[in-house]
């Protein structure tokens, strides 16, 4: 797309993002569960999209609202629930990433700013939803790693959000770093690095925020292969 | 670009270019957007945002279309034109006409002659419709005043009064809730928020003269009736009244209540009002603008740009601390002021020598602001003693700025354990 006087095309990657933005936001994550939890809404037994639902309005209407409170969300624009966006090459328009955080950047025009945001998955992870079957699925409609790797969601950046909700004890150090090795998922999920922990988890309904590096499996506009992106992992227990 | 005006500089034709005075836009976001320049010349991106949001809350109902679908008349007044041909129907020249002075002792306080007394052989051009004058009425001049306490309009509640076309009419006659109709609107576009949206659309505030266009009244959102709560209903009229009395007025409630009708932010509403307080096109706002920055706005920024710039050192177990630099000893206007940002338990004052060299090269580089980082973490931030670059809008800003900028060259992350 021609971003208008400029005749060349949007640059990609984007500037990254200091860890830090990312570290804000798993920790209005916790927040944002918190009060999810004080309200009594079930988190046990709701599905993906009452919990993300309820994130949504709980950043939109309380957190960042309430800028008297000790925790200033004012790095960011807006949080919206599956909005629309395009993949790399717009061959598909409609694609709708769970959670998409609008950071206030000082972008230049020459990058799309409608591809500039930290993209989100949100994925259940427990007995009833398998890692393997949905959060690092291969080739599958409830695929979430995958997403990011193929150039469905955040193309233009170099890192990404998942979001789990998390049952049956499951422990992102065990079972995800364990499905992580599988070779078909390792293959499917551009051989991503081992699992390092960001930041150490600081209470019990948080499992901390970890990242892996993961190979891309796109080329950009201009014919360049996409460079990896990096995806931080915010587990919540539900 | 949009240099600012500064008064000791345009005496010596120069000018300076703030760092938040260059912007690039897309000619697509101009075509969506187009009073997006107009915007960045008299504010900035946050300017931008809360226009945003207005223009997205007009798309569910404006002043404009809520006029249009409930029938109630709204347009200038009568129109006096010399080469006026008609002879003024008989229900205009019994009806009084309104002027502002009348409207200074308050507004339901109308002793002016009739129209058929001011105008006795008058022929016009226009008489506009009967309804248009029809109570309750709302008469909004089409000049913006400078002065934020002066009337922005003129409810009147119980009286048919006719207006000239230098004034906008908009009547609730014939609404089921014409009382609360004509209450809101007189508070809305008595707010910071409604000055505000009039100097970034506005084709002439701030760019020729100092009035506004219908266009631009129309455009603005208008909350939807049904939806108001019974508190909401009651603070409009509560607000009206209070506009219509001659006790003080409380501005402040005014500017939340009508913020809050549109989902403003208190970040949002702080952006309004410092918009509107030092970047109106008014010498007595540029003038206030350009005065050394008094002690308890400088401590309000530091204050909000720590604010601003915690959680990114929260989210990994830090905590920073901004602090505002003494001003050097000596009876003089000291053109730079400067704020330390370092992590909790570290301390570091600069010398004495240190900021004189800092005002020094600051001034020679002709800069609005400057950020330098510390040797052993941390950085030092120098900005124009000027009350325009000390607002808690431009704290957040210079926060944003930090955070993309100087997060990880300043502020090396913890060990983990």
């Amino acid at each position: 797309m021609n971003p208008g006087f400029f005749t060349r095309t949007y640059c990609v990657p984007h500037p990254r993002l200091d860890v830090r933005w990312i570290a804000a936001v798993h920790l209005a994550l916790l927040r944002v569960f918190e009060l999810i939890r004080a309200d009594g809404f079930d988190l046990i037994n709701a599905s993906e999209d009452d919990i993300t639902f309820r994130l949504e309005d709980a950043f939109e209407n309380r957190l960042m609202h309430d800028d008297g409170g000790d925790f200033d969300l004012n790095f960011v624009r807006s949080v919206t629930r599956e909005s629309a966006t395009a993949n790399h090459d717009e061959s598909s328009i409609g694609r709708k990433p769970d959670l998409v955080f609008r950071l206030k950047r000082e972008l230049c025009q020459t990058h799309n700013r409608v591809q500039d945001s930290l993209f989100a998955e949100c994925k259940p992870v427990g007995r009833e939803h398998p890692l393997n079957e949905h959060y690092c699925a291969v080739g599958k409609k409830t695929s979430g790693i995958e997403r990011f790797v193929c150039g469905a969601y955040a193309s233009a950046m170099e890192q990404a959000l998942m979001i789990a909700y998390v049952r049956d004890g499951f422990q992102i150090t065990h079972h995800l770093a364990d499905t992580l090795v599988i070779p078909k998922t390792r293959v499917g999920l551009g051989q991503p690095t081992a699992l390092s922990c960001v930041i150490e988890a600081t209470s019990k309904n948080g499992q901390g925020l970890y990242l892996t590096t993961h190979q891309r499996l796109f080329s950009w506009d201009d014919g360049r292969p996409a460079t990896p992106i990096d995806l931080y992992h915010s587990w919540h227990n539900c | 670009m949009t240099p600012v005006r500064e008064d000791e500089l345009t005496q010596r034709s120069e000018f300076r270019l703030d760092y938040k005075s260059a912007y690039q836009v897309t000619s697509k976001s101009v075509i969506e957007f187009p009073w997006l320049c107009k915007a960045l010349a008299i504010g900035s991106t946050l300017d931008v945002e809360v226009m945003q949001k207005l223009c997205r809350a007009a798309t569910k109902q404006s002043i404009g279309s809520f006029w249009q679908a409930n029938k109630l008349a709204s347009g200038n007044g009568f129109s006096l034109k010399r080469k006026g041909k008609k002879i003024p129907p008989e229900w205009l020249k019994v009806l009084p006409v309104f002027d502002e002075e009348d409207g200074q002792l308050g507004f339901s306080k109308i002793l002016s002659q009739t129209f058929g007394k001011r105008y006795p052989s008058r022929l016009i051009e226009s008489p506009r419709s009967e309804e248009l004058y029809s109570a309750p009425l709302l008469i909004i001049p089409e000049s913006l005043s400078g002065d934020i306490g002066d009337p922005a309009g003129y409810l009147i509640k119980n009286r048919k009064v006719c207006f000239s076309k230098s004034f906008f009419g908009y009547s609730a006659h014939g609404h089921r809730a014409s009382t609360l109709v004509a209450s809101l609107l007189a508070t809305i576009v008595h707010s910071a928020v409604f000055r505000h949206f009039c100097y970034m659309r506005s084709s002439r505030v701030g760019a020729s003269r100092r009035t506004i266009y219908k266009l631009d009244i129309d455009a603005f959102p208008f909350p939807e009736i049904e939806t108001l709560t019974k508190d909401q209903r009651k603070e409009a009229m509560r607000l009206a009244n209070m506009l219509d009395a001659s006790d003080e007025k409380n501005w402040k409630a005014l500017d939340a209540f009508v913020g809050g009708l549109f989902g403003l932010t208190k970040a949002e509403q702080q952006v309004v009002s410092d918009t509107v307080t030092f970047n109106g096109p008014y010498a007595v706002v540029r003038e206030q603008a350009m005065r050394t920055v008094p002690t308890e706005e400088a401590d309000a920024f530091v204050h909000t740009l720590e604010q601003a710039i915690q959680p990114f050192f929260r989210a990994v177990g830090q905590k920073v601390k901004a602090s505002l630099v003494p001003r050097l000893e000596g009876d003089w206007r000291q053109p730079w002021a400067f704020v330390t940002l370092l992590l909790d338990g570290d301390s570091w004052t600069p010398s004495e020598k240190l900021i004189a060299s800092l005002i020094g090269k600051a001034s020679d580089s002709a800069a609005s602001r400057l950020v330098m980082p510390l040797p052993e973490g941390g950085l030092i931030i120098g900005l124009l003693n000027k009350r325009r670059f000390w607002t808690r809008s431009r704290a957040r800003l210079c926060a944003l700025h930090i955070a993309e900028e100087y997060l990880e060259r300043c502020f090396p992350l913890p060990a983990r354990k």
